[in-house]
């Protein structure tokens, strides 16, 4: 078995390719492509698997084209404290401190292989100080999202990493005799794919309710219900009930960054809403949101953003960093920079919110041995805190947690001896279990998949419930979520396109009750967590991370409760990276 | 969404269809047997420009027009209830072009 990547065979009439390594990465984004570039440089059979194209997928290809650039001569206290005071609590200097000092490192390394950042024209990394997400200035990088996405995908291939595109994992588990199956299908070849890995990075992206943003239509929460079903642990999901700002014309990231060069957005009557609900210039996203979702509940909508106060060259520059945007944009034949227009709150879930699978260290160790979580599938708290994980950190923390993850499945892999399996009884009931949904031929219900992604969207997006937070609103909306639960377990699907969306309705309803739980368990208001009935910072929670663990089988016909409970977030081995550290050379 | 695939440019590469990330293409034959990218799910396109940007030969135009599956934020039912049900109505307004809206600012 080991002489063979992979194998082509039958299971019960439907074709099957086997595959066999040491490390396995679910996910082709920033985090993803890191971890296997890392993974296969300490000489492990590396395979990234990708639900779209690796290099060209999750969020990561469509990111603002921004990264934190923290060098050792910057004034990194008044950094921290201001970063401090943004995240609401909850993050930890250490951590903020480790994942800028490494990020910095890697972006050399990455430089001096070719990537496409901005440059000076001696061909240097051209650092510049830009205003984002409440700080007035944060120094960063400026690169092509999609062409940086590209090369990172070269550089998993020069490091000998192999590739499955457009093939989604739907099972992961962990076998008695070690290592991991992870079983799934290609979606196009309408074939099954089964995975025997050594070790795994989870980096399949987190949750955004299959939000409004380029990019994060398809993430779903994939990463956290592969991380569930294996045996992980969620933290910090309260916080997933991020809204960044979108243009209704076409929806547009970089609101923040538009925001802190002068953009101004104003309600009804002209009123600028910030100033209003009296939020200083520049304001972080989470602040944001909360104006304009009370402006629009109190009736004082729509509200338009008045860019018309933003340099032309600032504007130039914007545009550079969400090309794709500006492209989308430009085709609306509106000047949105001359004319302002309606802007909406576009729900974004854990993807500027800093919940996803617990890690226990900064190299993304789990729970599960030989389990590991990077990029936004991980919970980035120590990072994050309570506030907004936005571009520049998101970017910052994908790269750098991607490889510190892959160093560490290295070292587990080279740990772990398998021994070579066929179709055992485990593997039997994972590919079960995947085409259960399945039943060709028979009548689309694709009618049924659009109206639960609109209850499940409903329950988690509308405000009413999930922003402006109490018992009994979240309690009301987590009832629906167990008949939603039902009905996509006696919903069949004609298609392996529709068996996709079917594995997404999966995960995003796991999302959102782990997010429900948690929300319903910390009885105090912080960052994007907002409670109606506890509208204050609670002193006492100010280190408390809350951790939500399933009740029952997460891959069962019951729709799991989670536990939650709290861990003080001062454990200094939370900031461990060590497989960083002593693996890097 | 993505609008049309030009059967007379489109040479059949598949890079459209391998780097879509929502499976919005698949591969077809036409009638004279060549193989060409064809909108196999269309409402799942989020308007993201890749196949645009990998296609070789320009064969794809994609609108900046959403598919209704795509939802900003979706019209509430507690909103209903409550008489502020906003958010379908600032689509509509929002998206009813280039009429937009300074005016609302001057005063």
């Amino acid at each position: 078995m080991t002489r063979h990547w992979r194998q082509a065979g039958t299971w019960h009439g439907y074709s099957l390719d086997q595959a066999f390594c040491d490390v396995l990465i679910i996910g082709g984004g920033f985090a993803g492509l890191l971890a296997a570039r890392a993974a296969a440089r300490q000489s492990m059979r590396t395979l990234v698997v990708s639900k779209g194209f690796a290099g060209a997928d999750g969020v990561s290809a469509f990111a603002g084209g921004v990264v934190l650039y923290l060098l050792p001569e910057d004034d990194r206290e008044a950094f921290q404290i201001e970063h401090s005071r943004l995240s609401e609590g909850l993050s930890h200097p250490e951590a903020v401190r480790r994942v800028a000092e490494a990020n910095m490192q890697l972006l050399g390394e990455l430089t001096d292989a070719g990537a496409p950042v901005e440059r000076t024209p001696e061909g240097r990394p051209r650092r510049r100080w830009l205003p984002a997400a409440g700080r007035r200035y944060v120094p960063r990088l400026g690169f092509p999202s999609t062409e940086l996405a590209r090369f990172l995908r070269q550089e998993a291939l020069r490091a000998g990493a192999r590739v499955l595109d457009q093939t989604i994992i739907t099972r992961l588990q962990r076998t008695p005799n070690g290592g991991f199956w992870a079983v799934g299908f290609r979606r196009q070849e309408g074939m099954l794919v089964a995975i025997r890995a050594k070790a795994v990075v989870l980096a399949a992206g987190g949750c955004s309710w299959r939000g409004a943003h380029m990019g994060q239509h398809n993430v779903l929460g994939e990463g956290l219900a592969l991380g569930l079903d294996a045996g992980a642990r969620f933290l910090g999901m309260e916080f997933c009930t991020s809204y960044l700002a979108t243009c209704s014309l076409f929806d547009t990231h970089g609101q923040d960054v538009l925001a802190a060069l002068g953009g101004r957005l104003r309600n009804r009557v002209g009123e600028d809403i910030l100033e209003r609900h009296g939020i200083e210039h520049p304001a972080p996203p989470h602040l944001t949101a909360f104006a304009m979702l009370t402006e629009l509940r109190a009736g004082r909508g729509p509200i338009h953003f008045d860019l018309r106060g933003v340099p032309p060259a600032a504007r130039e520059d914007w545009e550079t960093q969400f090309h794709l945007v500006a492209r989308g944009l430009h085709r609306t034949g509106v000047d949105i920079f001359e004319h302002p227009v309606v802007w909406l709150p576009g729900f974004t879930g854990s993807i500027a919110g800093g919940g996803g699978v617990r890690t226990l260290d900064l190299a993304g160790t789990t729970e599960v041995p030989g389990l590991f979580a990077a990029g936004d599938a991980a919970a980035r708290l120590a990072l994050v805190g309570a506030g907004s994980g936005i571009t520049f950190l998101n970017v910052a923390w994908a790269l750098v947690s991607g490889h510190w993850a892959g160093l560490a499945a290295a070292r587990h892999a080279a740990g772990e001896e398998l021994s070579a399996t066929g179709v055992d009884e485990l593997l039997r009931g994972l590919l079960e279990t995947t085409v259960r949904p399945l039943c060709e031929p028979a009548p689309a219900q694709t009618g049924t998949l659009d109206q639960l992604l609109r209850h499940t969207q409903m329950l988690a997006v509308d405000p009413e419930r999930n922003f402006f937070r109490t018992p009994e609103r979240l309690q009301e909306a987590d009832a629906q979520l167990d008949a939603c639960w039902e009905r996509l377990h006696s919903t069949t699907v004609n298609d392996w396109h529709n068996l996709g969306r079917w594995y997404e309705l999966r995960a995003m309803m796991l999302a959102t009750r782990a997010m429900f739980h948690s929300a319903l368990a910390r009885q105090e208001t912080r960052g994007w967590h907002r409670r109606l009935d506890y509208p204050e910072r609670d002193p006492a929670l100010e280190k408390v991370w809350l951790v939500a663990e399933p009740t029952s089988d997460p891959s069962g016909e019951r729709l799991p409760d989670f536990t939650v409970w709290p861990v003080e977030l001062d454990e200094p081995e939370a900031f461990r990276a060590t497989a960083c550290e002593e693996g890097a050379a | 969404m993505i609008e049309r695939v030009d059967a007379d440019r489109c040479i059949g590469c598949t890079l459209c269809v391998k780097v879509c990330p929502v499976d919005v293409l698949r591969m077809a034959l036409d009638t004279s047997g060549r193989s060409k990218a064809v909108i196999a799910y269309p409402e799942e396109c989020q308007s993201c420009f890749l196949c645009e940007i990998y296609c070789p030969t320009d064969a794809l135009y994609v609108s900046p027009d959403r598919s209704p599956l795509h939802a900003v934020w979706p019209p509430s039912d507690t909103a209903a209830a409550r008489g502020t049900s906003l958010p379908t109505a600032l689509l509509r307004e929002g998206t009813s072009g280039t009429t937009a809206p300074g005016h609302r600012l001057a005063g």
